[in-house]
């Protein structure tokens, strides 16, 4: 029997799966007693298997086996849920996961032999909580999501990443110190990202005479192997590459900003909203509706045909309202069928937050609400990371050590909430942590440092602490304790935030909170815009990069450094000629000129503009990849007349 | 040519079960010193290969004489030798510069594996 074209729907159900394996697996730790949970995530791995093994994807369904043992103990209460069998678990879905993966793509499979023998570990042994030790079995430091994204980064900086895997001589005294001297040299030339153990299990001597870690280094692996077996004790060293789905890749650079993050987001292992489904799952009830207005539409041009050809004076108006109206719906009915709710990202933050809140040695509670939100399938798919680096912020800065907190008379359990919700035609996701808040003046200080405030200047305000973290570069960790510190920054995700016309601000109290308000709009495929004139040609401009439209005379232009600027209120703004910077030819200044305020880059500008037209909804098409990139422009749209305008691209209009 | 070793160590006895060990696997000791003080003075005079550094010494503890010997030669070769319980100091000396250590009692094969990869 031919399956492959079940391949989409057997992907699609054991996705569902792993996610709840994933959420059983967090509340099972939350709540270990709670054999529901267990009982769920034995129904899970037993379909699982039953669905891998009809598809003939013998590894997965091996793979399953294997868990299933495992949970079956745990169902039975022969084995406790303690914590390393959870850690044991979760590495074990997120094995599966990387092995669905590859097989649906059919990409030659990782090993995932080290997992089947964690997880048999746990079958021979029941009620020991200590990791089985195999004297030949290649163990590896298992990836939480956190670190999976350090390394991604790494890659994409030209880094190697290696698991390495070391096992002591059997009569190494001192383990402990042996350890750190092999961390002193490894860390000679690379980072050392994660260890299993822990370092404090390996400082503890909590381990027999094996460990791993996880590194990244610009060395090739001969080299490191080299070096590790240079120091005594060691009985042997091995180095692996992680493959790019495991450590993730360099994300391709090709397309701009937008495709390199989803690149990025694509790559990070289990990433379920990034990927490229080739098969959507819509509602009946969307699709019955979209049917039903087609319907209506039909009976409409039937009408409005008739009214034509009849020549007669019936109710014109009302057949083109009818008309009107129908259109209007159905394009609502086609958008939401691109509409999927927020969940797909939400889900996997409670494991991330989990792994991270684990790995900083703080307890943190994560709130969801509003999960259900629906906004368009490509936001969803771009807006991962920079959610991943504002939460990864919120618990690495944001909330206090556990002391601090008890100190300060705070609850010891951070709170972090995520939200999603609706206002008008925009989404509102929001992130906020009751931790220590921005630290103004150590803010201050960075960005005398980095030479954006003049070393004297005195207290800042907390909107100029907020525009100064925006600024690329900026981060306030004092310490850069591993690659984490160096990534990614609050730039790179507003610029992403930007790129989906959306907008990003942060609002704190020192010692309460910091809160991050991402905005974004609907729909990426349909947007209001601001129609104007541009040396006889009409460009649009998204409504909500423009802040102002205003008039001025040509003596008001001033000039500061042979740089035209205007006088707005109490501000000095830089004054552009859209023409201009469009290549086309500027403006004659001899009248009053129409002045469109906007955002670039977080700082206002005006730009001269020939005219303006008005505002207008316009659907969105990519230029063809024969044109690539311009700069300044987005994209292009069809006006009403059939008339083809540009649409602009507000950030990259200067620079 | 033999690589030359330097033992500090304030125990004779100490001194001269190490001295026997790295003798007999091809190394030669160009010197012994009973303290930190001496221990500097003779490495500025012999500039051996590799030093062996007990922690535990009169006038001035090994982790100081690590310290001013990296001070003076930062390529400077030198296994830290700690009795049992001492692992803070081992960690020190380590963070000092030294390559590797060595717990008493010593067992030869270890001695030489140290000095074997150090030396390299």
């Amino acid at each position: 029997m031919d399956l492959s074209s079940f391949r989409e729907v057997f992907a699609a159900e054991a996705r569902d799966y792993l996610q709840s394996l994933n959420e059983d697996l967090l509340n099972l730790e939350k709540n270990p007693q709670d054999h529901s949970a267990v009982d769920e995530m034995f129904r899970a791995a037993h379909s699982l298997k039953g669905m891998a093994g009809t598809m003939g994807y013998e590894e997965l369904a091996e793979f399953t086996h294997e868990m299933e043992s495992v949970l079956d103990l745990l169902r039975e209460g022969e084995l406790e849920p303690t914590t390393h069998v959870i850690n044991v678990l979760f590495a074990a879905v997120d094995t599966l996961e990387l092995l669905l993966e590859q097989t649906i793509s059919e990409e030659p499979l990782s090993p995932y032999g080290e997992q089947i023998a964690a997880l048999r570990a746990l079958v021979n042994a029941p009620r020991q909580a200590a990791p089985g030790v195999g004297e030949e079995r290649f163990f590896t430091a298992e990836l939480n999501e956190f670190n999976r994204e350090t390394i991604k980064q790494g890659v994409s900086q030209g880094y190697h990443a290696f698991a390495v895997s070391v096992v002591l001589k059997p009569k190494t005294i001192l383990k402990s110190v042996r350890v750190y001297t092999v961390f002193q040299a490894l860390e000679q030339v690379a980072a050392i990202v994660q260890s299993n153990p822990s370092v404090q299990d390996l400082e503890d001597e909590h381990f027999d005479r094996q460990f791993a870690l996880v590194i990244l280094t610009k060395e090739p692996g001969e080299r490191i192997k080299e070096i590790i077996e240079g120091i005594p004790e060691i009985e042997s060293a091995q180095v692996e590459e992680l493959s790019p789905t495991e450590g993730g890749e360099a994300a391709k650079q090709s397309g701009g900003e937008i495709s390199a993050t989803a690149e990025q987001a694509a790559s990070s292992t289990p990433l379920r909203t990034a990927r490229q489904e080739p098969l959507v799952r819509v509602e009946t009830e969307r699709l019955d509706k979209l049917i039903n207005l087609v319907g209506e539409l039909v009976i409409s041009r039937t009408q409005v045909l008739e009214m034509v050809r009849s020549g007669e004076a019936v109710d014109r108006m009302g057949a083109l309202d009818q008309l009107d109206r129908i259109t209007t719906e159905l394009q609502y009915a086609a958008m939401s069928l691109r509409m999927v709710p927020i969940k797909q990202v939400f889900d996997r933050f409670p494991r991330m937050v989990r792994d991270l809140a684990q790995a900083r040695g703080k307890e943190i509670h994560l709130e969801i609400s509003g999960e259900t939100t629906e906004l368009d399938r490509s936001i969803v798919n771009q807006i991962g990371d920079p959610l991943v680096h504002l939460l990864r912020n919120a618990i690495d800065h944001g909330i206090e050590p556990r002391e601090e907190r008890i100190a300060q008379g705070k609850s010891p359990v951070g709170t972090i909430r995520l939200s999603a919700r609706h206002e008008g035609s925009h989404i509102l996701i929001e992130i906020s942590d009751d931790g220590q808040g921005l630290n103004l003046e150590r803010i201050r200080e960075k960005a005398a440092a980095l030479g954006l405030l003049p070393s004297d200047a005195g207290e800042i305000s907390m909107q100029e602490a907020v525009h100064f973290l925006f600024h690329p570069g900026f981060s306030t960790a004092e310490v850069v304790t591993d690659l984490s510190g160096r990534g990614v920054g609050l730039d790179a995700v507003k610029t992403t935030v930007e790129s989906l016309s959306g907008t990003i601000d942060i609002e704190s109290e020192p010692g309460k909170f910091t809160r991050t308000i991402i905005k974004l709009p609907l729909t990426l495929a349909i947007i209001k815009a601001l129609l104007v004139k541009v040396d006889g040609e009409i460009m649009a401009i998204p409504i909500q990069a423009v802040r102002e439209n205003i008039q001025i005379e040509p003596e008001q232009i001033k000039s500061i450094q042979q740089h035209d600027v205007i006088m707005l209120r109490d501000e000095v703004l830089p004054l552009y000629d859209l023409a201009g910077c469009l290549g086309f030819t500027p403006v004659d200044r001899s009248g009053p000129l129409p002045v469109i305020i906007v955002w670039v880059k977080g700082e206002k500008a005006g730009f001269i503009v020939e005219d303006l037209i008005g505002q207008q909804e316009i659907v969105i098409k990519s230029l063809s990849s024969v044109v690539g990139d311009v700069r300044g422009i987005a994209g292009a749209t069809i006006l009403g007349n059939g008339q083809v305008a540009l649409i602009i691209d507000n950030s990259t209009l200067i620079g | 040519m033999a690589k030359t070793v330097l033992i500090a160590d304030d125990t004779a006895f100490m001194r001269m079960t190490l001295r026997n060990v790295i003798e007999k696997n091809g190394y030669q000791v160009v010197g012994e010193a009973a303290d930190g003080e001496e221990a500097i003075a003779l490495y500025r005079e012999l500039q051996p290969d590799l030093v062996t550094m007990d922690i535990t010494m009169p006038k001035m503890d090994g982790i100081t004489a690590i310290k001013e010997i990296m001070r003076i030669d930062p390529q400077a070769k030198i296994i830290v030798c700690s009795a049992m319980g001492q692992k803070p100091m081992v960690i020190e000396a380590l963070s000092a510069g030294a390559k590797d250590f060595l717990v008493k009692p010593f067992d030869a094969e270890r001695v030489v594996e140290s000095l074997r990869k150090i030396g390299a």
